[in-house]
């Protein structure tokens, strides 16, 4: 097939056929041009911790163990961490506290500027959605580059929020679909699959008007009839073109996923 | 004849799946679950359940939840009828609450959430022009810590039920000649209800009472949509971890419910403790002799805090229906700035889905839960026995333990049992919380019948049987179908029945509503929550219409 090159691990670990890949992720920040101005945006997780200083009370992100939540955590810890290597591998536990120390630290200084102060999170990336259209919060994120647009066309935030990433890059994996081992249907589980692969449903989950996925297909290597379609999208206003994107910041070994959110859990999910 | 099954069939269905359902909990609370490989007891569950962080603080939540909704709803009740039972004012406030009663649980909750935000109604409503909140304030109000909003939106959905089985109470006591003689001997209102009066309607309402304590200690849905979140309350948590993908976490799950089960039965013991003090403190003020004649500022605290808990319900609701139609609306515009029925159409094909789950499941397990409390009352017409208070002990069991604590256990039965997402297991988990309110609200209409209209029939020649088709059911028609329409109504509103024995699969309005709630997309829970209240009001509406067209030309039967 005609899959990206990142299609072929997930989360560090080779896929092996095991999966099917389905549709590309990466962390792209939100704000609206109307309220905050372009020039002062961060360009990383430092420059953010200062906007959020600047700015008290309006950044959040949501609770992990929430996915988006745990992505932001691992961000910051890719940006931050002394050997970005060892995310390659699991979990040394004998240096974890040593190796994790940069991120905590970080957390710590970010909380009291957050919005409620760290004492209460939003649920997950549509909830800072609500909060960004509210003016909770002035600069929130999702792993879908095509969000901000989706919720303008429907009517959920005004059309002057725009879209940024960091210049050094940002998180971004693939999300695949599997078919469980006790599955009762495994034929139709796979010709469902073949489906999703699809340039024609790959095409159709890129339209932020259905969704705005980004596609898991090399265009380069689709035929001319199908890199039309893609070409044809209208991506709308917010949303960067993939050259604009930045760099891609490869996710950690999913061991890191576990070890920090059990980490934050006990350091920040009892408050009070 | 087949009435002599209704009673022990009826026992079956109250505390059958209750039993089988807890040993379903306690057995992997130890350890022992063979399917999962706990083919032994030990002590980890619970060893693993300690060892998370914060569960003091979420068992006290729960506590400190279960105990301050049911302290406040009843004292607002308490004052409310106290000082206002009897007059016409008491009699156009009950028809404003009523209604309330059959709003679901999450539907309440969503509305107080979108009206007491920071970035809410009420803050629009004044702001910027009053407060200078050009942005929300930094406050946390939904969510908080302490669990107040949580409390706040339980305390307005239990108001109307504690008001409606106090009004069920009140016939029973001599109301007008105990308030004549108080006022003769000098009482003020209150004071003299409250000597005179309040004790026989207690011990009427107590396990009322205990259901709404049980209920407030161990509430998913309304603690998912308003209460803390750092940590949450235990039922919360007891969910999350139940639908936690590492099936091996279902033993702490487990562990969990069972430790739910000591919250609520903490409370409760508090509260029996309370009872005790108040009716000392009670006695204590009875025989020193003061009349309390200055009660007017209580009195009407009273009448405002039963209003205030009326309106904040429709307020929140109103503003549910509004999010639903509202295209941009941002901060602190009061009103949308345009409106689209955008989010309605995009909703509408996958509202099909949940909403036929949603009538096929209330219908049927009200139908059922109907036709079993006729068989009971019928065949205690023919004993002659009423059901004592043992009885009426049964009859609350199902809301008296808490959900999650016998949940767990029967939705591992129906797994093994290959029933799970199965209409039949949802109808029959329904059923189990249908059955209590349909019984309750029949079988007062159906005692109070007069019994001259039987001896009338059995003295022209009618069968037992002809003068209850013929006589009895006919005059109890609209009896029977508000019954109907409160078990229709308790269905809709059941979430964690619906999310655990549905597991997924098959969703109803309330589970997908609340799915929604995290989400914070306030257009699509709008259409949730709008089509929450919808579909109770309409069963009440139906149980309105039918006996007024059916008794148009009998001049008594009309109301």
């Amino acid at each position: 097939m005609h899959f990206q090159t990142a299609d072929q691990l997930h989360f560090t670990i080779p896929v092996e056929g095991l999966e099917s890949p389905w549709g590309m992720a990466k962390l792209v920040f939100f704000h609206d041009s109307a309220r905050t101005e372009t020039p002062d945006l961060p360009t990383d997780a430092r420059s953010l911790l200062d906007w959020a200083k600047a700015n008290p009370g309006r950044f959040s992100y949501p609770q992990p163990p929430d996915f988006i939540g745990s992505s932001f955590l691992k961000q910051v810890l890719s940006e931050l961490v002394e050997d970005p290597s060892i995310l390659l591998k699991a979990v040394d536990e004998t240096t974890f506290e040593q190796d994790a120390a940069p991120l905590f630290a970080y957390l710590d200084e970010l909380h009291p500027v957050m919005w409620r102060s760290g004492r209460a999170y939003p649920q997950n990336y549509p909830a800072m959605k609500q909060m960004l259209a509210d003016s909770e919060v002035d600069i929130i994120f999702a792993f879908n580059p095509a969000e901000a647009s989706s919720a303008i066309a429907n009517g959920e935030l005004p059309d002057t929020v725009r879209s940024f990433t960091f210049p050094e890059g940002t998180l971004s994996n693939t999300h695949f679909v599997a078919i469980p081992y006790n599955a009762a249907s495994k034929a139709g589980a796979l010709v469902t699959a073949n489906f999703l692969l699809s340039p024609e449903a790959q095409a159709r989950k890129q339209d932020p008007k259905v969704w705005g996925d980004p596609t898991v297909l090399a265009i380069d290597k689709l035929d001319e009839a199908d890199r039309e379609r893609f070409a044809a999208l209208d991506l709308g206003i917010a949303t960067l073109r993939p050259d604009e994107l930045g760099p891609a910041i490869a996710e950690p070994h999913p061991s890191w996923m576990e070890r920090i959110e059990a980490e934050w859990k006990t350091r920040y999910g009892v408050a009070n | 004849m087949l009435t002599r099954f209704g009673p022990p069939l009826a026992v079956a269905l109250l505390s059958g799946p209750i039993l089988f359902g807890l040993a379903g909990t306690v057995l992997p609370a130890f350890g022992y679950l063979p399917a999962l490989g706990g083919e032994s007891f030990s002590l980890t569950p619970w060893r693993a359940l300690f060892a998370q962080p914060g569960i003091a603080t979420s068992f006290g939540l729960s506590v400190f939840a279960g105990l301050c909704s049911a302290l406040v709803s009843l004292a607002v009740v308490m004052f409310f009828v106290a000082a206002w039972a009897g007059t016409r004012a008491f009699e156009r406030m009950q028809h404003l609450v009523s209604p309330l009663l059959s709003v679901p649980h999450a539907a309440t909750a969503f509305g107080l959430a979108f009206l007491v935000a920071s970035s809410g109604l009420l803050a629009r409503l004044i702001s910027p022009e009053l407060t200078g909140w050009t942005r929300p304030p930094d406050l946390l109000i939904v969510h908080d810590p302490m669990g107040l909003t949580m409390i706040a939106g339980l305390v307005v959905k239990e108001i109307p039920f504690l008001l409606l089985v106090t009004l069920a109470a009140l016939p029973q006591v001599p109301l007008a000649r105990t308030r004549a003689l108080s006022a003769s001997l000098g009482y003020g209102r209150i004071a003299g209800f409250l000597f005179g009066l309040w004790p026989p309607i207690y011990s009427q309402i107590r396990l009322a009472v205990f259901a709404v304590i049980a209920f407030a200690s161990s509430v998913v849905d309304v603690a998912a949509i308003l209460g803390p979140l750092t940590p949450p309350t235990l039922a919360v948590r007891l969910v999350e971890w139940m639908n936690d993908p590492e099936l091996s976490m279902r033993f702490l799950a487990s562990a969990g419910a069972v430790l739910q089960l000591a919250a609520s039965a903490t409370a409760l013991l508090v509260w029996v403790m309370l009872e005790r003090l108040s009716s000392a403190v009670r006695d204590r003020f009875a025989a020193g002799g003061s009349r309390f004649r200055n009660d007017a500022v209580l009195r009407h605290a009273g009448l405002w805090a039963m209003s205030l808990s009326a309106l904040v319900v429709a307020a929140g609701l109103a503003a549910l229906a509004i999010w639903s139609v509202a295209g941009l609306w941002q901060y602190p515009d009061a009103l949308p700035r345009s409106f689209s029925l955008k989010t309605w159409i995009a909703t509408a094909p996958r509202i099909a889905e949940p909403l036929t789950v949603t009538l096929a499941t209330g219908v049927a397990a009200t139908v059922i839960a109907l036709g079993l409390t006729l068989l009971c009352l019928v065949r205690e017409d023919e004993t002659g026995r009423t059901l004592g208070n043992k009885a009426l002990y049964l009859i609350y069991l199902p809301l008296l333990v808490p959900q999650a604590a016998f949940l767990f256990g029967l939705q591992l039965l129906f797994l093994l049992a290959r029933m799970d997402a199965s209409l039949p297991a949802l109808v029959f988990a329904h059923l189990i919380f249908v059955m209590p309110y349909v019984f309750l609200s029949l079988s007062d209409p159906w005692r109070s019948f007069d019994r001259r209209y039987d001896a009338v029939a059995a003295g022209l020649g009618a069968s037992r049987r002809r003068a209850l088709a013929a006589i009895r059911l006919p005059m109890l028609t609209r009896a029977i179908l508000t019954a109907a329409a409160v078990g229709f109504a308790v269905s809709v509103g059941l979430y964690l029945p619906t999310v655990l024995i549905g597991a997924g699969r098959l969703t109803t309005i309330t589970s997908e509503a609340v799915a929604l709630a995290s989400g914070g997309n306030r257009r699509v829970i709008g259409v949730y929550a709008f089509l929450q209240m919808a579909l109770p009001a309409f069963g009440f509406l139906v149980a309105t219409a039918i006996p007024a067209l059916i008794f148009r030309r009998f001049r008594a039967m009309r109301v």
